[in-house]
């Protein structure tokens, strides 16, 4: 499994080579079940526990995907990540992930 | 008859949709502020920074993590905010839901980074996005653990 953080470096190690940007996506639909409780949200307000685990399932798919063009370069890890969120049309949504790939040595010293 | 009918379809059902928004979202809205002032109590042992360096006295403790949460306005609020752009100015209503939002969603991220054994998190970054009706906010972070 593949470091990500979202800070320049990854505490205890250096970076010792950089391999470039990578990136992971998607783009996810609500289905109609979950619009219909939505709409029942929207006049009682609240929550939209339904969407909130559909937008954490793509986001982890997001990243993963991220992870893996990172793991095809041989890094150890994904630095400097960023999450992006925007509607593609109506009721879909791109989630983004993405950061730079490094290789990493520990930091030398005591 | 008719005259029923139509009534009932044009002022009955929106006011008591009305009705039923401001009461419920209320309700809703209370015991939300509840829960994160119970919740945030239980995770204040868990730091939060803006700083983008990690502290000297931390060390790495996994992963990125993520708290996300997706959040919808009660109906008569939502009307009152539609009003509310007639004469412009600060709109209460959204300016709650918000901070409800972006409480919840630190209080997700510290929970996760708590359950990885960290008990700070630096470089926190926000992100709002409105998904349809409702508003999606994210936190994220890079957990870490002071060094005893």
């Amino acid at each position: 499994m593949l470091t990500i953080t979202n800070t320049e470096q990854v505490p205890g190690f250096e970076v010792a080579e950089h391999l470039g940007m990578v990136q992971g996506s998607t783009v996810r639909a609500k289905h109609v079940g979950r619009d219909i409780m939505a709409g029942l949200k929207n006049i009682v307000g609240g929550e939209l526990r339904g969407y909130t685990e559909l937008m954490e399932d793509a986001r982890g798919e997001a990243i993963r995907r991220m992870q893996s063009q990172a793991a095809a370069l041989g890094a150890d890890a994904v630095v400097n990540v960023r999450l992006a969120t925007s509607t593609i049309t109506q009721g879909a949504a791109e989630l983004l992930a993405y950061g730079t790939a490094v290789k990493l040595k520990p930091l030398a010293g005591d | 008859m008719s005259f029923l009918l139509q009534f009932i379809l044009n002022f009955a059902i929106p006011l008591s949709l009305i009705l039923v928004g401001f009461i419920c979202g209320r309700i809703a809205e209370q015991r939300h502020y509840a829960r994160i002032r119970r919740d945030e109590a239980e995770l204040a042992h868990v730091l939060t920074f803006t700083e983008r360096a990690v502290p000297n006295a931390a060390a790495p403790a996994g992963n990125m993590v993520l708290g996300a949460v997706v959040i919808g306005q009660d109906y008569f609020k939502a009307i009152l905010a539609g009003l509310r752009q007639i004469f412009g100015g600060n709109i209460r209503a959204y300016e709650t839901l918000l901070d409800r939002a972006r409480r919840e969603a630190t209080i997700r991220l510290k929970r996760a980074a708590d359950a990885q054994g960290a008990n700070m998190v630096t470089n926190i970054k926000f992100s709002t996005t409105r998904i349809g009706l409702a508003i999606e906010v994210v936190a994220y972070g890079t957990p870490c653990a002071m060094i005893e």
